[in-house]
């Protein structure tokens, strides 16, 4: 291929996604040349691709522009979720390097599919074609796949992966389904063409066509999202799940399908005529639903996984509330609150995959007398647990604010009014596990020691958790900036 | 009319293959079933005059992935019981989701205005059209099934490797724990055993 | 003669099926009489002159013993399958072409079915071939004949892999996918074999496991698996597996010969100054003789080679053949650019 071609491709947009990938192919092959003696420089590589990955990608000169014959966009949406996957990837190393490597016996591969998972993540958010939209979605939810079934020695393990498959399978055929119905009532699979053959679509009956087919792609989107009715897979996976996985799958995922839901539903569905109110009331009634069952069923929950597994679900519900504003500000929303979620979750999964080191078990009673046995989880606990729950100053209550703002501002009074009743509900449970960390005792008071790798992004999930919630300003403001920005361009 | 007549044949034949795929109480008939179920599609797809996609549907579908089905379901022991409950407690909301499903195919089909061509829609250069278009307008999602199959592969790779025998107690050093060599219940224990 | 021309399709079909049921009685004789020529005996001499009749007393065998249906096998299924195994190979041949003629100055290519995808739909229906084998062994309920089914199922997806790929270098060359025209490229620009001498290796040795043929014939391997996956078919079913594995074998020959020997090509011919007429029926008779000649060759390769075992196998087609396929794929990709 000559300059003049790659020149005419902008393949430099590509960049981040081919750092990615160049890393999960270095870290591949040291696995097969020296992984079995060292292998934790697997780690390092990763942690060091996904560095430089996250330098080259925000230090962007040029960061605009569609490449690959409309294929793939490269705007400020798309950054924004890269920089939540790579930082949701960074997290997930650094909670892995002590836990995955103590429980497999070959955790180099767990890098390798990382990278890949994180690179479909990125792609899914960058894609703006149908095809290689369903194209990334695979590549991710195949790599989820296998990452959910990293023990495979471990029953739970496989029976999470199992059920995953199957139910992860019917929603992309769903989905599929949905595009193909969308191809065939606009004979383009392009978004940014999609728009303009609905208007002036030819032939009787293509309403219905299209109907359907956005109706089809937004359930298989809501598997990903853990929108209720579809989130039945996530409890069992997520309890499933090595603990680093199920934290990843609760963040990153989660933003990938986000991403996605802004790009088609805000870019692309809602404006084809007399679709937003349609789109806007299928959003309420799937926010409705999600707040209300997420919070409920966390309550009877004995295991911490479990436990949030629900809780990560009802967190979805609040997001999807910005969906349903279809405003600049309910975007901005959903992003704020992505990066405060992102912290919370994080700061809570690793405590989770330090003291699972300790104790071998996720049941809650291993929380007992926490305090005491170290005292710092047990602050992360805290600060993280009450920012899900949406405690002020903590960053989750500016989030929560900011979603319902949206959501009143379009006038959906019932809807925050659920929202601010299910918070109330989840301060219960959240505070059920605060309970046993510090209130309860333990015969067994013997200090859990704390991996480095581990303290440190403990440290840093707890400090972005307080600081976006003390100076929320600098976040809003970009969110905000960021909000405007992504509804103009993809207006 | 010859033409329509194998076209309805086939169908038929399609239909009642599916539903003995479902029906039929021993598994591997049922894979058997699934077989003769996409050998039918693919005979539809050549009354349509997509060559292409009907030999595609036999090498990939019938040639490999029903084969694997059937592997798999003869490496299976006890898969063959005859007397087992067939269908799960699902049993009632399935059939109704699936006639759902119908329902809205049929409502499309029937609100579209079919029109009908006299020539045949495929081109007959149509291998040549597809290869340039995913070699072209397609070349990056094209390009990311190889690293999609990749994933798999890995992972596949991953899942079936028998683990090399290694020491129950895990590096100390490595996590800079405690190493008092405590294990995961059923993790390694079914290991030191072969 | 020009009243014929609409049914050429039709002879066509009657020829070609006479032509591929005699090979079978045929090529059990040349088993036998090669077979004994390489382990130094007689071999059958007593029907017939010299023996020649033996294949009808064969035949006359299959059809006078009983048909047992054993007990405990899937009647279904244990019947369906001896009829699956002809399947396979009778479709594939339609698509080959034996030659060209000249009828009326008017140049008549020999060959059933004109499709654009010649060589995938080869490759698409000879993955069925699996499936006489898989159920044959799976109705018998022998611990013995679904030892062999599974053998044969894993061995032909594994060896499907290469095939595909080695004759994709070819198709690179050609640019079609149409067996006329290969063979057609051939005698204009050289035998395939000259073009493609790995991809032809390639596609050689894979076509021996696709046939279970000995070096590979694991399903069978009647040392260890009684017979493999017939163990318990008996009679005329017995027979068709019979009749089955020979037909796949000459369906395999054509496709060696259309692809990398030239098919109907006689190299030189153009320059001896023949009547164009006579000069087709000759490449009629020369892509014949090619076709025996690779028979011949099946039978001596069988009689000389042990048995590959099963890990072996295995390592052969994963390991060795699929990354030597690709490559060859790649590498003609390199030459062809520059």
């Amino acid at each position: 291929m000559n300059a003049s071609l790659l020149d005419s491709l902008h393949a430099i947009l590509l960049s981040p996604e081919f750092y990615i990938l160049i890393t999960a192919i270095a870290v591949l092959i040291w696995e097969s040349v020296g992984g079995k003696e060292r292998p934790w420089v697997s780690s390092y590589l990763t942690l060091f691709g996904l560095f430089v990955t996250m330098l080259m990608s925000f230090g962007f000169k040029e960061p605009e522009g569609i490449t690959f014959f409309g294929t793939y966009t490269h705007d400020g949406l798309a950054q924004f979720m890269n920089a939540i996957i790579l930082i949701a990837s960074v997290f997930t190393v650094f909670a892995a390097s002590h836990f995955i490597g103590r429980w497999s016996k070959s955790p180099g591969t767990f890098y390798v599919i990382l990278l890949f998972a994180a690179f479909g993540m990125m792609l899914m958010a960058s894609a703006s074609e149908l095809i290689t939209l369903f194209v990334a979605v695979e590549t991710t939810t195949i790599a989820l796949y296998i990452l959910t079934a990293y023990f495979k020695d471990d029953r739970l393990s496989a029976e999470a992966s199992m059920k995953f498959i199957l139910i992860g399978t019917v929603f992309a055929t769903i989905m599929l389904f949905g595009m193909v119905l969308v191809y065939g009532a606009t004979g383009t699979t392009v978004l940014s063409e999609i728009t303009n053959a609905a208007a002036d679509s030819v032939f009787e009956g293509s309403e219905i066509l299209l109907l359907s087919g956005i109706i089809m792609i937004l359930v298989g989107l809501s598997f990903k999202i853990t929108a209720v009715p579809f989130h039945m897979w996530a409890p069992d996976a997520y309890t499933g799940a090595p603990t680093p996985v199920t934290a990843f799958l609760s963040v990153a995922s989660k933003a990938s399908g986000f991403a996605v839901i802004i790009r088609l539903y805000y870019g692309v569905f809602n404006q084809i005529a007399g679709l937003e109110p349609f789109l806007a009331n299928t959003f309420i009634i799937l926010a409705g639903m999600t707040m209300i069952l997420g919070n409920f069923l966390a309550l009877p929950q004995k295991n911490i996984k479990r436990l949030l597994a629900y809780s990560s679900i009802a967190q979805a519900g609040y997001m999807i509330i910005g969906l349903a504003a279809y405003s600049d500000v309910g975007i901005s929303a959903i992003l704020f609150y992505l990066t405060q979620y992102m912290f919370a979750n994080f700061g809570i999964f690793i405590v989770v995959t330090v003291v699972y080191n300790a104790v071998q078990s996720d049941d809650m009673s291993a929380y007992m007398g926490l305090s005491r046995r170290s005292p710092f989880l047990a602050l992360v606990l805290l600060i993280c647990l009450l920012s899900l729950a949406g405690i002020p100053p903590l960053a989750g209550f500016i989030g929560k604010v900011y979603l319902f703002a949206a959501g009143i501002d379009k006038g959906y009074y019932i809807l925050v009014t659920i929202g601010i009743l299910t918070s109330v509900v989840s301060v219960y449970y959240y505070l059920i596990v605060l309970k046993k960390a510090y209130i309860e005792k333990n015969a067994d008071v013997s200090p859990i020691a704390i991996p480095f790798g581990a303290k440190a992004s403990l440290w840093v999930a707890m400090l972005g958790v307080i600081l976006t919630g003390v100076f929320p300003n600098f976040v809003v403001n970009s969110a905000q900036v960021l909000g405007n920005f992504i509804l103009a361009n993809l207006k | 009319m010859a033409h329509a007549l194998m076209f309805y044949l086939f169908a038929a034949l399609a239909i009642a293959a599916s539903l003995a795929v479902i029906l039929h109480r021993n598994i591997f008939k049922s894979a058997t079933f699934l077989a003769g179920m996409l050998f039918c599609l693919a005979a539809l797809f050549v009354l349509l005059d997509a060559e292409f996609i009907a030999v595609v549907q036999v090498l990939i579908y019938i040639g490999a992935i029903t084969i694997l089905i059937v592997f798999a379901i003869m490496l299976t022991t006890k898969i063959n019981d005859e007397h087992k409950e067939q269908f799960n407690s699902q049993k009632f909301l399935a059939p109704i989701l699936a006639l759902g499903l119908l329902g809205l195919i049929l409502t499309i089909v029937v609100k579209i205005q079919w029109t009908t061509a006299e020539i045949s829609p495929v081109p007959s250069d149509i291998l040549g059209l597809i290869g340039t278009a995913l070699l072209s307008d397609f070349i990056f999602p094209f390009d990311v099934v190889s690293i999609l199959l990749l994933v798999a592969l890995i992972g596949a790779t991953y899942i079936a490797k028998q683990e090399d025998r290694k020491p129950l107690v895990t590096e100390v050093d490595e996590t800079g724990e405690h190493g008092d060599g405590k294990v995961k219940h059923a993790l390694h224990a079914e290991e030191v055993e072969h | 003669m020009e009243a014929l021309m609409p049914f050429l399709p039709y002879i066509f079909i009657l020829v070609l099926l006479v032509l591929y049921l005699s090979v079978v009685p045929i090529m059990i004789q040349v088993e036998r009489k090669v077979s004994a020529w390489v382990q130094y005996r007689i071999g059958p001499n007593r029907v017939g002159p010299r023996g020649l009749l033996q294949p009808i007393a064969d035949a006359l065998k299959f059809l006078a013993k009983e048909d047992v249906i054993p007990n405990h096998v899937n009647k279904w299924l244990y019947i369906f399958a001896p009829t699956l195994m002809v399947f396979p190979a009778f479709f594939v041949f339609g698509v080959i072409p034996f030659g060209a003629i000249m009828i009326n100055g008017q140049e008549i290519l020999i060959q059933v079915g004109k499709t654009n995808i010649g060589i995938l739909y080869v490759l698409a229906v000879s993955s069925l071939g699996v499936y006489a084998i898989t159920f044959g062994s799976w109705a018998s309920n022998n611990k013995y004949s679904l030892i062999g089914g599974l053998r044969s199922a894993a061995q032909m997806m594994s060896y499907e892999l290469p095939m595909g790929l080695s004759i994709l270098g070819m198709i690179m060359v050609v640019g079609s996918l149409r067996l006329e025209d290969i063979v057609r490229f051939q005698i204009e620009n050289g035998w395939g074999i000259l073009l493609q001498p790995v991809g032809a290796l390639l596609f050689i040795v894979t076509a021996f496991a696709e046939t279970n043929r000995l070096p590979f014939d694991l399903t069978e391997a009647e040392a260890e698996l009684v017979g493999g996956y017939h163990t318990e078919y008996s009679s005329m079913k017995f027979a068709m597996f019979f009749l089955g594995e020979y037909c796949n074998m000459f369906t395999a020959s054509a496709m060696i010969t259309c692809l990398f020997l030239g098919g109907w090509h006689v190299p030189f011919i153009g320059s001896m100054g023949l009547d164009p007429a006579i000069v087709g029926y000759i490449q009629v008779v020369a892509m014949l003789m090619k076709l025996g000649f690779l028979m011949f060759f099946f039978v001596w390769v069988r009689w000389s080679l042990p048995r590959f075992r099963y890990d072996q196998l295995m390592n052969l087609g994963w390991k060795k053949l699929i990354p030597l396929a690709l490559a060859n794929v790649i590498i003609t990709a390199i030459v062809m650019a520059m």
